[in-house]
């Protein structure tokens, strides 16, 4: 829609120049409805105006996240609402990060994980959520809850590693006393013991990989027959990529480790002895064949 | 018998984002002249927009978002002279196009730049919704709650003072 008292030359060029810009603005919609979709899930409020002057914090943890999560070692949003605020420290695939609780407790948490707890009821009722891999080491005091999808666990003071993913779930005790609950059972573990999920009854068990298997905050993963199928998993979590795999793969079992230094060693630490080969594609794509 | 719906699911809330995030983004940048807080800003927009998700009404989502985002900047103090650094896609068509002629299209496009930074905010802001996301002034009065004589009064203005002042030199 053109003015209609663009009638002399200079009004012209003027309509068209600015007809031709466009805001510079790196993400595309999609992109924007993304990052959206992800604040949503982390609970994130919208900003009051009235709030907005005394947090500027926020607006600018929340831009670097959008734009840059590939980028960042770490994306730790603080979201400051109303009273009691809730706290994620999320690491993104191919990131580790630590976290320091209100009580001195050290979380680590491996590639695509997350804890979220209250920053102002933390010190009365020590409890998180959390999903993902991570390794804690609990300062000695009151009941220590953390709740995951398949299982509450309650510690005294402690250090211990929790496995909750889709595909397994599992908790290692290193020091102390940890309890392990979900609705049919409790299982209480104690250091060299770990905690499973077996038809969905908690049991208990001696476990010899713990030293290993916690090795993952080093960078380091190893394995004791374990099915190809979660060592690719992690692989992707690790490197931030993305497998096409044979339909066999869950039935395989691999010994062995690969450190999250570099991709093409921890790919070929693992297709060689298996057989499989590999083809790295656009986008971080990679697709894993059988070797004829 | 329609029966107006109050409130919307998720699909229709994708939808939404999808039709509106552009255009609320471009309008806080022609307001504000600054990509990371209107990009920022329109990130808070539709997380309103979600929070409000189950009392809204469908048909009058637009100029919601369009408040929303309206409220949102006014805390952001620098309003006018500000610096745009709007990615020119125009080529002016010419049948005699030489060095000369490019480095003074490049003079005027950066000039222009210049001037719309120093343009009245409220006219820059219904200039750039017409001229750059193509809304009629009947969109943009819709959306901005405003009539269409005022927007009209606007355009004009911005246009007579963008002719005024590109002339001078630097």
């Amino acid at each position: 829609m053109t003015p209609t008292y663009a009638n002399n030359n200079i009004d012209e060029q003027i309509l068209d120049t600015v007809s031709g810009y466009q805001p510079p603005f790196e993400t595309t919609t999609d992109e924007a409805l993304a990052i959206l979709k992800k604040k949503i899930a982390q609970g994130a409020k919208a900003k009051d105006v009235k709030e907005s002057k005394t947090i500027p914090f926020k607006s600018i943890v929340l831009y670097a996240s959008g734009i840059a999560a590939s980028l960042l070692a770490i994306v730790a949003t603080w979201y400051f609402f109303s009273y009691n605020a809730r706290v994620t420290v999320l690491a993104d695939k191919g990131q580790h990060t630590e976290c320091v609780l209100p009580d001195g407790s050290v979380i680590s948490l491996n590639a695509k994980s997350a804890v979220t707890y209250r920053k102002q009821t933390f010190r009365q009722e020590r409890f998180i959520e959390m999903e993902g891999e991570a390794f804690f080491n609990i300062k000695k005091g009151s009941v220590f809850t953390i709740k995951t999808k398949h299982a509450d666990i309650k510690i005294l003071g402690t250090s211990f590693n929790v496995y909750a993913r889709e595909s397994m779930f599992k908790v290692a005790c290193v020091t102390g006393r940890v309890l392990v609950a979900n609705v049919e059972d409790t299982v209480i573990i104690e250091p060299g013991e770990s905690a499973s999920l077996f038809n969905r009854s908690l049991k208990k068990f001696r476990d010899e990989k713990i030293a290993s298997e916690t090795k993952w905050r080093n960078g380091e993963f190893i394995y004791e027959n374990a099915s190809l199928k979660i060592i690719f998993e992690e692989i992707e979590r690790q490197f931030n990529v993305n497998f096409a795999l044979p339909d066999d793969v869950e039935s395989k079992y691999f010994t062995g480790g690969f450190s999250n230094k570099n991709l093409v060693d921890a790919l070929d630490i693992v297709c060689i002895p298996m057989g499989l080969t590999y083809e790295i594609g656009a986008n971080g794509y990679i697709s894993v064949h059988e070797k004829y | 018998m329609d029966i107006q719906r109050t409130g919307i699911d998720e699909i229709d809330f994708d939808q939404i984002f999808k039709q509106w995030y552009g255009a609320i983004r471009n309008f806080v940048y022609y307001k504000i002249g600054d990509v990371t807080k209107a990009e920022d800003i329109a990130q808070d927009t539709f997380l309103k927009l979600w929070e409000k998700r189950d009392t809204i009404k469908t048909e009058t989502v637009k100029s919601l978002l369009y408040t929303i985002a309206n409220n949102l900047t006014i805390n952001v103090i620098e309003h006018n002279n500000v610096t745009f650094k709007f990615e020119n896609k125009y080529k002016p068509d010419t049948k005699h196009p030489s060095p000369e002629y490019d480095m003074e299209m490049k003079e005027f496009d950066q000039r222009l730049q210049q001037v719309l930074g120093q343009l009245d905010e409220k006219q820059r802001t219904v200039f750039l919704m017409n001229r750059i996301d193509e809304m009629t002034y009947n969109e943009i009065a819709q959306s901005l709650g405003l009539t269409v004589k005022a927007i009209e009064k606007r355009m004009e203005k911005a246009l007579s003072y963008l002719r005024k002042n590109i002339a001078v030199k630097i």
